[in-house]
């Protein structure tokens, strides 16, 4: 019986080998996310029908008690409902207004072949490069965990809502090319 | 007369000639493609990242890949997936890895419209 489990074991281990690297399904972050995802999507399906269940009651009288009973044994999950419906909101860069924050980027990074100097490297392409990533990078600058003198400096004057707008502008600008 | 100019003309030219060796210390994309099946796990065979939290490579300057690679093997950038993967490399590697990233396409400047 224990042997039986262990060359199990042996066998699950080795298909685990032979499969590409490139065949993962599911990624742990991905799985958290599809998650988060369900999770926001319940809470405004949610707030849906009780801003639904109040404009109805405003014009139908009878209706307005079924909105107080709903009120009641839900009442509890209006603040999150608004919260995540807030952050929502401001989860998402807007490309536009990016556009215009992220101007003073394009100094440095939006000139083809750009030498940063001593050490001497091209500074990267960022156009069509991923939204998460530059968010990520940008918030490592800003907090002083990835060092370069430029790119802190730069970063410390960005607020939460800057990043994002830039980082959308970042993705945005490759995009039809 | 002939043989002034050509004595001055002799230092510049040698030095021509040895500017582009030196700056063209570049790697070998072909090695760098069979170095790479590890670091195709996440950011693609294409250089497009399985997820958006990996950074895409493909177009990526050569030397800032270079760059960044030195980083990840000195510590000066952190970060611990590329910590561990990085700290294997020899200088050759690097060069290789970042001249196949560099060689694809994918990535923009900011200067396109």
């Amino acid at each position: 019986m224990n042997h039986g489990s262990l060359s199990l074991k042996n066998k699950t281990r080795a298909t685990g080998l032979v499969q590409s690297p490139t065949f993962w399904p599911e990624l742990p972050t991905a799985h958290l996310q599809a998650e988060k995802q369900s999770f926001m999507e319940y809470h405004t399906i949610f707030l849906r029908c009780y801003v639904g269940l109040l404009a109805v009651s405003s014009y139908n009288r009878r209706l307005l008690s079924f909105t107080r009973e709903f009120e009641m044994r839900f009442i509890f999950l209006i603040p999150a409902a608004l919260l995540l419906s807030g952050s929502l909101w401001a989860a998402e860069g807007n490309a536009e207004a990016g556009a215009i924050k992220g101007y003073t980027c394009t100094g440095c990074h939006g000139i083809p072949g750009y030498n940063n100097i001593y050490p001497t490297y091209k500074v990267p392409k960022l156009g069509g490069q991923n939204y998460e990533y530059l968010v990520s990078a940008l918030h490592a600058y800003r907090d002083g965990e990835r060092k370069h003198a430029t790119m802190n400096n730069q970063a410390s004057s960005l607020s939460e809502q800057d990043i994002l707008d830039i980082s959308a502008y970042f993705v945005e600008i490759a995009k039809g090319q | 007369m002939k043989k002034t100019t050509l004595s001055f003309l002799a230092l510049p030219i040698t030095f021509l000639l040895l500017v582009p060796s030196v700056s063209m210390a570049e790697g070998n994309p072909a090695k760098g493609q069979e170095k790479a099946v590890t670091c195709e796990a996440c950011h693609g065979k294409d250089g497009r990242s399985i997820d958006p939290n990996y950074p895409n490579l493909g177009g990526q300057y050569y030397s800032y890949l270079v760059k960044a690679l030195s980083d990840y093997r000195s510590g000066n950038r952190s970060n611990a997936i590329m910590a561990s993967f990085a700290a294997n490399l020899s200088n050759q590697d690097i060069e290789d890895l970042a001249a196949w990233y560099a060689s694809q396409q994918g990535l923009k400047d900011l200067s396109v419209k």
